[in-house]
């Protein structure tokens, strides 16, 4: 009898250190995930900061940026004679801006709504209708701004600047500025 | 006897019940300790990022110098760290936070392929000023980004017109400016002189007027600088930083001339008529050699630099590339 009631004790103690167990490995679970949740937020918080900027930057930067070469300083002004040059030499730039993808759009307000796509190369530069700079695939989101898209032109031998309004849109998939 | 062997005695339950109740604390205070550190850890590694993304404005922009402030909720050590691996070379920012009087350990290292911050190997403290000031080569390449603690207080003594008055304009607080002639500095500050003769912490001996080039020395470092932003890269870097930035920026500047011998050929087809080829193709291959070769330093840029002054001269042609 004394054996039997030894015997419910010691299980009585085991269920009870299970439970306690049990108990602070939920709670551990749920801190866990409670500090998960809001590390991602805080990542997409920082990201979607740091996407805002990104596209401005970038257009700023010396590889995209106008400087003098059109008169002037001139802001928010790509370079597009420059830029035909980068996507030429993208490979070695590879994840520089750490954005998925980089697309420079003409915006010609003659331009027919079923006028053709045309992406820009070296062999049919200038006559076409979008510039990607990078070929990989799309991949998180879109954030754009307006620029000038600026080129040397040539009218009977006479070199003039020509500049029209383009969009600069990057697709950033958060990895790395 | 009896007695004695009695007061000894524990029954089994109390025995696992201690053992047990013993491995569940230590286990407790395991988990909370790594919860603690991991904490840290992922705070010191949001820091890095956020100091990443406020670099952002700074580099944006024609302006000749932008200023900005930083500021951490406890005193931090911010490690701003070179490495010249792959094309372009990197820039990474690690944290350490200050947390119960003990500094905790590194974060995750934040890095960037387009960021030059030039600074002591760490700086310290709870407010810090970051400035940037363009770098062309003479075409743009880069922003660079000076980073101070706002704690550090510097004294320019007998700087030149055009030092003095962008100092100004910047409007730092921990930066002060003194001409030869008046008190001098209270002897807290780091000074900063730009003529011989004083005891000092850091000389500045500029070629030029506008002091553009010459070089600055510091204990027993020399470093050259070619441009007036190269200038504060040597004052507020140490040697190791400023002459690792400088092969990274050179890296650079060699993969835009590469965009600009591109353009170049693509207007001369259609359009312009340029002759800074050959002096672009001399430039290019001068760069590569002083950034292939570890031994070089800021030094033996002479040549390249006399490239970039002819290639400057450029600027001025009818169908100018930058």
């Amino acid at each position: 009898m004394k054996n039997k009631k030894a015997q419910m004790k010691i299980q009585q103690t085991a269920f009870m250190l299970i439970a306690v167990v049990i108990f602070f490995a939920l709670a551990g679970m749920f801190m866990v995930s409670f500090k998960l949740s809001s590390l991602k937020e805080d990542a997409n918080l920082l990201n979607e900061r740091n996407a805002l900027l990104l596209v401005t930057k970038i257009a700023e930067s010396p590889e995209f940026s106008c400087g003098e070469a059109f008169g002037g300083k001139k802001v928010n002004c790509v370079d597009f004679d420059k830029t035909i040059a980068l996507k030429n030499n993208i490979d070695i730039y590879g994840n520089f801006w750490g954005v998925s993808n980089m697309e420079i759009r003409r915006i010609n307000n003659f331009e027919q709504e079923d006028s053709p796509e045309i992406e820009c190369t070296f062999g049919n530069y200038p006559d076409c209708t979008h510039l990607r700079i990078l070929s990989s695939q799309v991949v998180g989101s879109d954030h754009s701004t307006f620029v000038s898209l600026c080129r040397k032109e040539n009218y009977q031998g006479e070199i003039y600047n020509k500049c029209e309004l383009a969009k600069f849109i990057i697709s950033y998939g958060g990895d790395e500025i | 006897m009896l007695n004695k062997k009695a007061y000894l005695q524990i029954s089994f339950s109390w025995m696992f019940a201690i053992i047990v109740g013993a491995i569940i604390l230590f286990l407790a205070i395991y988990f909370l300790t790594n919860f603690i550190k991991s904490g840290q850890t992922e705070q010191t590694t949001k820091t890095s990022k956020e100091i990443g993304i406020l670099l952002n404005p700074l580099e944006v922009g024609f302006e000749q110098g932008k200023k900005s402030v930083l500021t951490t909720s406890t005193e931090t050590r911010i490690y701003p760290r070179c490495n010249l691996y792959g094309e372009f070379g990197r820039q990474g920012i690690a944290v350490k936070e200050k947390l119960y009087d003990k500094w905790s350990g590194f974060g995750q290292e934040v890095s960037f392929r387009n960021k030059y911050i030039f600074s002591e190997e760490y700086v310290e403290g709870k407010e810090f000023y970051l400035f940037s000031k363009p770098f062309e080569f003479p075409f743009k390449v880069a922003s660079l980004i000076y980073l101070i603690p706002a704690k550090e207080e510097y004294c320019f003594i007998s700087a030149p017109e055009e030092v003095n008055d962008e100092i100004n304009n910047l409007d730092f607080e921990n930066i002060f400016i003194k001409s030869f002639n008046q008190d001098s500095c209270s002897g807290d500050e780091i000074n900063v002189c730009f003529s011989s003769g004083i005891s000092c912490d850091i000389y500045v001996d500029c070629s030029e007027e506008d002091c553009s080039e010459g070089s600055v020395t510091k204990g027993e470092s020399q470093l050259y600088f070619y441009t007036n932003s190269l200038m504060y890269g040597a004052i507020f870097s140490n040697e190791n930083i400023y002459e690792c930035q400088l092969k990274r920026l050179l890296k650079r500047t060699n993969t835009l001339s590469t965009l600009y011998e591109e353009k170049l050929s693509l207007t001369s087809l259609s359009t312009c008529q340029n002759y800074i080829s050959d002096d672009l193709s001399l430039f290019k291959s001068s760069i590569n050699s002083y950034v292939n070769n570890e031994e070089t330093s800021s030094e033996d840029m002479t040549l390249i630099f006399s490239i970039s002054k002819d290639l400057y001269g450029s600027k001025f042609s009818p169908c100018r590339l930058w």
